[in-house]
């Protein structure tokens, strides 16, 4: 099977700052693929480069076969390469049901936009009942919600979660993975940085650590739960 | 007193107000998206106004139809400007830091050059044209046919406008670039194509409502720059970017403009103008008014 993703000696970084020094990675069909390292490590800037928010200073990006380094963000999202990005980003001053047509903005998901409208109100229950409610007045856990809904309208062959449970009480983060594991079962495959490494490598069938924006190991997700060093760093043994 | 509460005064606002909402979006438009100051927004108008003014003049072709011409024009005037001068600045995110002084030098320079170029072509002779001239009376208000014909015309510009921004998918994704530039990316929003659109449409309407304007008063090379005063006065009441609020203080500023020249003296139209925009601007460093969200 041809990988969903390849990056190639991937290079990005901010201005003079070069936070992505030569990334290598490939993430599989229907997987999920996790990126772990500890803040500053290169994870959400790999995520935008991926995204096409910020530009590749050095490498390429292949998504199903097809080479997608000089492509524009809307491109890419139109390609089915989503993000759901680090702080949400949801556009505080229009409603939910606004920014959840937005997330259908590409032309590809724009045709099906009433229907990913009422799958989106089936998953969260909760965005229907707000979906009036300006998108800045939601909670941290609705803005969540919404940002995830939002990217699915997208109808996403490779979504890109940034944090997903950052902020959350534990009850939402739970909800969170729930609704991961369940959109790897729909045929997703998920890319995922997270700072809750065991709950994420459990669900995790690939795993990469970033350290300074150089890869510094990776392996299957229960490889790398038993890895010394992984234990020391960021479980707490 | 007494004339204060006339019909005849309130048409009177409704019909220069409705000229400054159009101007005041077109304004809010270009500047919510790209933070660019668009100082010569005026002379839009004037070139708008001319280009109804000269239609009729040699063709005789009615205001209502080469209104259309003008809007036209106009807008393809602002995406030669688009391409010719922004959108590699907009690109570029070092230049992009300094745009806000850059665009209004920019456009300050555009300005001059319009003004001139139309000195140089038209003459600088007041001009001006009859059309639908002929009194209509409703109770006791007397109203011209053009004046009716522009406020009904703006009305249904407005109306189309706020149509467009509230349920249109463009329109959406206009409102998404003003409040977040990067999240309009990540959901998959062609931003360099949204950027050409507000241009488009802001200069577009600029170009309709100095078609409209033609119809009523006079026209002079030089007479945008009030405008542009009147629209920036109009966007920073109404809170930069902030567009809906941005077209209600457009209504406000004319109803102030009207009421306030009929309580003193015609001579202090501007004044009155300037007045408005300083007690804005100190209000606002006061945090009472119309903060841009963040
Ligand atoms: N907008 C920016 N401008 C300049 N430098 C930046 C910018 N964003 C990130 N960086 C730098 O790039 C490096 C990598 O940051 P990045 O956000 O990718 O880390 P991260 O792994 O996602 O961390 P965290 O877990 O805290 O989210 C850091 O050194 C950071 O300071
Ligand atoms: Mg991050």
């Amino acid at each position: 099977m041809t990988a969903v993703l390849e990056a190639e000696d991937l290079a990005a970084g901010y201005g003079d700052v070069i936070a992505l020094h030569g990334v290598s990675l490939t993430v599989a069909p229907n997987s999920i693929t996790v990126l772990l390292g500890s803040n500053g490590a290169g994870k959400s800037t790999f995520l935008r480069t991926i995204a096409g928010l910020l530009p590749t200073r050095r490498g390429h990006i292949v998504f199903s076969g097809q080479d997608i380094t000089s492509c524009r963000s809307d491109q890419r999202v139109d390609l089915g390469i989503v993000m759901v990005p680090e702080g949400r980003l949801i556009f505080p001053q229009l409603t939910v049901e606004e920014n959840l047509k937005l997330g259908a903005f590409s032309p590809r998901a724009r045709t099906r936009q009433a229907e990913g409208l009422d799958q989106a109100y089936v998953m969260f229950p909760r965005l229907k009942e707000r979906r009036s409610q300006m998108g800045g007045t939601l909670s941290g856990g609705e803005q969540q919600m919404l940002a995830l809904a939002r990217g699915l309208m997208a109808r996403p062959q490779l979504l890109l979660l940034d944090e997903p449970t950052l902020g959350l009480a534990p009850v939402m983060a739970t909800m969170i993975f729930e609704t991961i594991k369940q959109l790897k079962a729909s045929g997703l495959t998920i890319l995922l940085a997270e700072q809750d490494v065991r709950r994420t490598l459990e669900i995790a069938d690939q795993g990469y650590v970033l350290e300074s924006g150089k890869l510094a190991m990776s392996g299957s997700g229960a490889e790398l739960i038993a890895d010394q060093r992984i234990g020391s760093a960021y479980l707490g043994i | 007193m007494s004339t204060l509460f006339s019909g005849q005064l309130l048409f009177a606002a409704l019909v220069v107000g409705s000229i400054y909402v159009l101007i005041a979006l077109g304004l809010n438009l270009v500047f919510g998206t790209m933070r660019l100051l668009d100082a010569a927004h005026g002379d839009i108008v004037m070139l708008g106004a001319y280009t109804s003014f000269w239609l009729f003049t040699l063709s005789g072709m009615s205001p209502l139809l080469s209104m259309l011409v003008a809007g036209a024009l106009s807008a393809g005037f602002g995406a030669a400007i688009y391409y010719g001068l922004f959108r590699r600045l907009l690109a570029n995110t070092q230049l992009s830091q300094r745009l806000e002084g850059n665009s209004l030098l920019l456009f300050f320079g555009i300005s001059i050059i319009l003004q001139n170029v139309a000195a140089l072509c038209f003459d600088t002779t007041p001009r001006a044209y009859t059309y639908l001239d002929g009194i209509i009376r409703f109770g006791n208000v007397a109203m011209t046919g053009n004046r009716i014909a522009v406020l009904i015309i703006a009305a249904v510009l407005c109306a189309a406008a706020f149509l467009f921004l509230r349920f249109h998918i463009y329109g959406l994704a206009i409102k998404a670039l003003i409040q977040h530039r990067q999240a309009a990316a990540v959901v998959g929003v062609n931003i360099e194509r949204i950027q050409l659109l507000s241009f488009a449409i802001g200069f577009g309407l600029a170009g309709l409502a100095g078609s409209l304007l033609s119809m009523t008063e006079q026209i002079t090379p030089f007479m945008g720059f009030p405008f542009t005063v009147a629209g920036f006065v109009t966007v920073i009441l109404g809170g930069l970017g902030n567009l809906t609020r941005g077209m209600a203080a457009g209504m406000f500023l004319g109803f102030v403009e009207i009421y306030g020249v009929a309580l003193t003296s015609p001579s202090l139209h501007s004044v009155l103008i300037y007045g408005v925009f300083i007690v804005v601007l100190f209000l606002q460093s006061q945090g009472l008014l119309g903060r841009r969200p963040s």
